[in-house]
């Protein structure tokens, strides 16, 4: 590993702001990515498809940190858009047989379009009464559009999607690599979610990004230096939302069956969990986060049926007490951050690294 | 014409009850700035108090009703001190989130301790038949009108004349004011979060005596934000007209609109307008309209 023991010089603001600051961090990302391009080979199916859901959790994390770490936008509609892109998405696949490169984007843009007229709120107000907006988006579409508008989204009996295949043509979406392994799902979830990864990087150091943070900290100090506030409002919820659809979108392809309790509020407040055990209003906070949070429930069911349940008298009914353990995995987890570490994994990997530089000598 | 009847009426009573536990969230926002999301967890956990006492512990109503009450008091002692107070001056987010977490903790542990399934309250309160013309009403939703209307007319006289409810008064009004008059802060935002869970164990023994004690009875939470934001979320008037408001809405809307939207639409209701009012009056009905400063 290169050393750098006086610090990294920059010289203009363009390297200040760069994607790479250092050879070592190109080198260790192209690493990192051969390693997640050949670990499908070492897998279970069961671990391929958590893996599945895992690239799309960032997707859908990366998403909501742009509105809610970003933007400071209270956003409990993660859900209920993801399902607007999960239901777009099944629909072009199933019913229009158009191919994936088409559903996918898609459905981002239609649930940008939604997330744009849910934010329509955020002119007037925030905060608290922005959460509540957010909060009847989340009820009006996952408990009520969802079910209701059954020629669309087959109602409360599910809707079942055909995974297509990758390139595909409108009409004849099987021709090409077949997507019906987990292990081809892989590959394409995992470049979308290092496309929305970098994008949103980039997002956070550009123009808009700073734009974003500025009505976070102060929105009325943002507008009297010229940032259009209602603009960029609305842009951090279209682009949110995008995310968020497209997140839905491979969310159905990897299901393969989608119906409306799956995007109830119980996801929205796990995603919230995702950007939280992470650490507020960084990609690689949200990013870590949701690796946790998909892995938590994985993690704390193999420990339960696996050491735990010998451990415990049989003669006692434990199964209410693992439903409530899981019921209240979220919750615990969220809790415990807040108070025990408010910025999240993305401190805990700042510090471990920091003294992992300077490992065998802590008073460098 | 009869229907009508029942439904108002019934949708009176569940208005009240909506009511007085819209009053446990603005108790608690006014002093603290925190909408408590757990409101619905300690309601159905005050709920399970009573069930406990009453029906497990098979006591006498005063004294099962006295011991529940003890522990809605330690519960909320506990979360005031180790999950809120640590938090003060952090962001919105992270208010948010920890009731929100504290909410999913409270469900969980009343699945681990109670499991899933429906259990009947036991019926402690007398039952007698009340009909208005030919309508029958059960005397649950009698008992419901009277215990909510006492506590809220109780809850009123308190803030109104007692030392204590002034001093609370103070605390919302102007919070450095108040501590610099000697008030500890701290203290009242404590006896705030008991009064809601007071409130809150009231209204779980009410509405799990109207339907079935079961872990899914928080979601009562989600009309009441309906209910405190079309009043506005520091309003104590606001919040009683909010509650029965929505209450008696969405019986009518249920009676009415059924067959037509479907079962669902009585939860999704409120928020429609809830919706409406945020767009036309942004701080509610009653509500202090904040002004900024830089």
């Amino acid at each position: 590993m290169a050393f750098y023991p006086s610090g990294i010089f920059k010289v203009d603001y363009a390297s200040d702001e760069g994607l790479f600051p250092t050879p070592v961090i190109i080198r260790s990302s192209i690493l990192f990515i051969i390693f997640l391009l050949i670990l499908p080979w070492f897998l279970s199916n069961h671990m391929l498809y958590i893996m599945v859901t895992m690239f799309i959790a960032v997707v859908g994390a990366v998403g909501l940190n742009i509105l809610t770490g970003f933007t400071g936008q209270i956003s409990v509609a993660q859900g209920a858009f993801i399902g607007v892109g999960a239901y777009t998405c099944a629909y072009f696949t199933q019913n229009l047989a158009m191919p994936i490169w088409i559903s996918i984007p898609a459905g981002g843009i239609l649930t940008a379009l939604v997330g744009i007229f849910f934010g329509l709120p955020s002119i007037r107000i925030k905060g608290l009464y922005l959460l509540m907006a957010t909060l009847a988006a989340q009820f009006f579409l996952a408990d009520y559009l969802f079910v209701r508008w059954k020629s669309v989204t087959g109602g409360v009996g599910g809707f079942h999607v055909n995974r297509p295949a990758f390139p595909g043509i409108p009409g004849n979406p099987n021709l090409g690599i077949k997507l019906y392994d987990d292990s081809h799902l892989y590959y394409l979830a995992m470049v979308v979610a290092v496309i929305a990864v970098f994008a949103a990087i980039n997002i956070g150091r550009s123009k808009t990004g700073r734009a974003f943070k500025a009505i976070r900290d102060r929105d009325i100090a943002s507008a009297l230096i010229g940032i259009d506030v209602v603009r960029y409002k609305l842009m951090s919820f279209a682009l949110s939302s995008f995310f968020a659809g497209v997140c839905g979108g491979l969310l159905a392809y990897s299901w393969k069956e989608i119906s409306p309790p799956v995007f109830g509020l119980d996801v929205s407040i796990a995603y919230l969990a995702m950007i939280i055990c992470g650490g507020i209003g960084s990609v690689r906070g949200a990013v870590l986060g949701a690796i946790f949070i998909t892995f938590l429930p994985e993690g704390i069911m193999f420990i339960m049926n696996n050491i735990v349940i010998d451990l415990l008298p049989s003669w006692y009914n434990w199964g209410y007490l693992f439903s409530g353990l899981h019921a209240m995995m979220y919750g615990l987890v969220i809790v415990l951050f807040l108070i025990l570490e408010p910025e999240g994994l993305n401190k805990i990997w700042i510090n471990f690294r920091n003294s992992a530089k300077i490992w065998p000598f802590p008073y460098y | 014409m009869d229907y009508f009847l029942f439904l108002l009426i019934t949708g009176v009573a569940t208005g009240f009850v909506y009511a007085l536990l819209a009053l446990g969230f603005v108790v608690i926002y006014k002093a603290t700035r925190v909408l408590n999301f757990a409101q619905g967890g300690l309601v159905m956990l005050g709920g399970y108090f009573c069930f406990t006492t009453l029906g497990q512990f098979g006591l006498h109503p005063l004294l099962a009703f006295s011991l529940a009450a003890i522990a809605s008091i330690t519960i909320a002692i506990l979360i005031e001190r180790y999950l809120l107070k640590p938090l003060i001056g952090k962001s919105l987010l992270s208010l948010v989130m920890v009731t929100i977490g504290l909410g999913s903790i409270i469900e969980g542990f009343a699945i681990a301790l109670y499991g899933t399934d429906e259990q009947a309250m036991p019926e402690v309160l007398p039952e007698f038949a009340v009909s208005i013309g030919t309508v029958y009403i059960p005397s649950i939703y009698v008992w419901a009108i009277i215990i909510s209307s006492i506590l809220i007319v109780a809850l009123f006289l308190f803030f109104k004349f007692s030392n204590l409810g002034i001093v609370m008064r103070a605390v919302s009004n102007n919070q450095p004011g108040a501590l610099s008059m000697g008030i500890r802060v701290n203290h009242i935002f404590a006896i705030s979060w008991i009064l809601a869970s007071l409130i809150a164990l009231a209204g779980g023994f009410i509405l799990g005596s109207i339907s079935m004690m079961s872990p899914s009875l928080s979601i009562v939470i989600y009309p009441l934000f309906a209910a405190v934001i079309i009043g506005g979320l520091d309003s104590i008037p606001g919040a009683l007209i909010g509650g029965l408001v929505i209450g008696v809405m969405q019986l009518l809307v249920a009676g009415y609109l059924g067959d037509l939207t479907g079962a669902s639409f009585k939860t999704v209701f409120p928020f429609l307008i809830l919706l409406l009012v945020l767009m036309i009056k942004p701080y509610g009905l009653f509500g202090t309209h904040e002004v900024e400063r830089l």
